[in-house]
């Protein structure tokens, strides 16, 4: 699947992203009563007051704009949590499992339509604009290993919108070093050898069962 | 008159009657008939008899025998459509159409590259083999014709297209000579590949095979690379968008590879910081203007 905002790169816009983000399930409290609600992707509800329910995030807000429920941040979304996963993403080279994929555009939904339902707002945002920080720079770091042997890279863990930011430039790049490193140019004599010798398979072959 | 014809005259009785209704019409038609035809007759002769075309090829077999190349805007039009349905004369226009025609079938997605034409009028100089007559390349000698070992500057398509006839010898272009080389190597990230060619990698890549050497392949990938780590470490910064010098020194490879970062990294910038969420279409926004 592709995004439609760019065609040659085929790269999502942060929007699109959003979109896609806001099928992420949410807790939320409502104060009205309501029925369930039955829809293509499952069925929400009924809906009482004070009774916590799942909706997905696009139905949380559209009900929060109303002022017909109060949105419960997720559990990742807490001042000892981030600062846990910040000092966890400080001291490894690998990137932490512990946030979602959609947490960039989780958050910044949150922030935008349900600011008085979060703890700490201001230093929740601090929080994750650190770990996004940090966690950025190591995927700069691992993509400057690249060379002309590279044909793919593998980082764990990367959120949707980090992949999203690198991937015009990776795909580039990539493409970039593998016209260059092609044989027909570089008739390298030490990467024949390198390359090892087909193992010989030996063994008898064996029948095909009729 | 057509109508009084009896019923015993023949088939062709009628047929005449339609188109001459008295016999002493008929030289009158044959001479009308022959007038509308004469044109064409004299056309056609003309077409028959042998025209005096030059046809020396670049494919002669011959190799005393000058080549002949016409640039076509110096011939009539009448000539010049005559001139390249000849096969053995080209003209520049021709040959460049019979270039960018003929490549693999791979390339072809780039017929339409813009980057791909610029970099291919890229010149080189070349060294020609064989005589050559009928070339204004130019301006400012006085004859046109060109001799055997005489250097010349051609665009890159032209060189090309004649050195698979064998007709010249493509030399090393400058960006690829050794001071180039010493100065990627000593400080890859700080040589201004720009001015020396535009399109470094691209040019170098299709240069390496025709003059047949083997160290460009080297020299272009271990200057990505290094060049590379020098764009990956301020392409997603957005504080090196402002004009910096590091613009001026990258090739326009690399400069889109940079600019991609910088758009990628910028649309992300601009979502986060929010901004008007539903945008409104220009033409919904103007006022009618009113037309009295």
């Amino acid at each position: 699947m592709a995004g439609q905002s760019n065609h040659e790169l085929s790269l999502f816009s942060a929007e699109e992203l959003e979109f896609i983000a806001e099928d992420e399930i949410v807790d939320i409290v409502p104060n009205l009563k309501m029925g369930p609600l039955n829809f293509i992707s499952g069925d929400f509800g009924p809906f009482t007051p004070q009774i916590v329910t799942q909706v997905p995030l696009w139905l949380a807000i559209a009900l929060k704009k109303r002022g017909k429920c109060s949105i419960r941040p997720p559990l990742w979304m807490s001042v000892e949590k981030l600062s846990q996963v910040l000092e966890a993403e400080r001291d490894s080279q690998e990137m932490s499992d512990q946030l979602p994929f959609h947490y960039v555009e989780i958050s910044r939904l949150l922030f935008d339509h349900a600011r008085d339902n979060i703890p700490d707002v201001y230093m929740v945002r601090s929080l994750i604009e650190d770990i996004r920080n940090v966690r950025f720079h190591k995927v700069e770091t691992d993509l400057e290993a690249f060379n002309g042997r590279t044909i793919a890279v593998k980082i764990k863990n990367l959120s949707a919108m980090e992949v999203n930011i690198v991937r015009p430039f990776i795909g580039r790049a990539l493409q970039a070093f593998y016209k260059h490193d092609s044989p027909e140019l570089i008739p390298d004599p030490e990467r024949v050898s390198d390359r090892r010798p087909q193992v010989v398979n030996n063994a008898p072959r064996r029948q095909l069962r009729r | 008159m057509a109508t009084k014809f009896s019923k015993s005259q023949n088939f062709q009785g009628k047929l005449t009657l339609v188109f001459f209704p008295k016999i002493k019409h008929l030289p009158f038609f044959i001479f009308i008939l022959i007038t509308s035809l004469l044109p064409s007759f004299i056309l056609i002769s003309l077409r028959r008899s042998p025209i005096s075309y030059p046809t020396h090829s670049l494919n002669n077999p011959n190799p005393h025998s000058p080549i002949t190349l016409f640039a076509v805007h110096s011939v009539s039009p009448f000539r010049r459509h005559d001139l390249l349905r000849h096969s053995s004369v080209y003209s520049f226009d021709e040959l460049k159409r019979k270039y960018r025609s003929s490549r693999q079938k791979d390339r072809m997605a780039k017929y339409y590259d813009i980057d791909d034409i610029i970099m291919e009028e890229e010149t080189v100089s070349v060294i020609f083999q064989k005589a050559a007559s009928g070339v204004g390349i130019d301006p400012s000698s006085e004859m046109d014709f060109i001799e055997t070992g005489s250097k010349v500057e051609l665009p890159f398509w032209l060189a090309h297209e004649l050195q698979l006839r064998q007709a010249v010898s493509v030399n090393v272009p400058s960006c690829f000579d050794q001071k180039t080389r010493l100065e990627i190597q000593a400080d890859s990230a700080g040589v201004d590949l720009r001015s020396r060619c535009p399109f470094f990698y691209d040019f170098g890549c299709k240069i390496a095979p025709i003059v047949g050497d083997r160290t460009i392949g080297f020299l272009l990938l271990s200057a990505f690379k290094s060049r590379y780590k020098e764009i990956l470490t301020k392409a997603h910064s957005v504080a090196f968008a402002a004009g910096s010098k590091f613009w001026t020194i990258l090739t326009k490879e690399e400069i889109n590879l940079y600019e991609t970062a910088q758009s990628a990294m910028a649309s992300f910038k601009k979502w986060r910081m929010g901004g008007p969420r539903f945008q409104i279409a220009a033409v919904l926004g103007r006022k009618r203007k009113s037309t009295e």
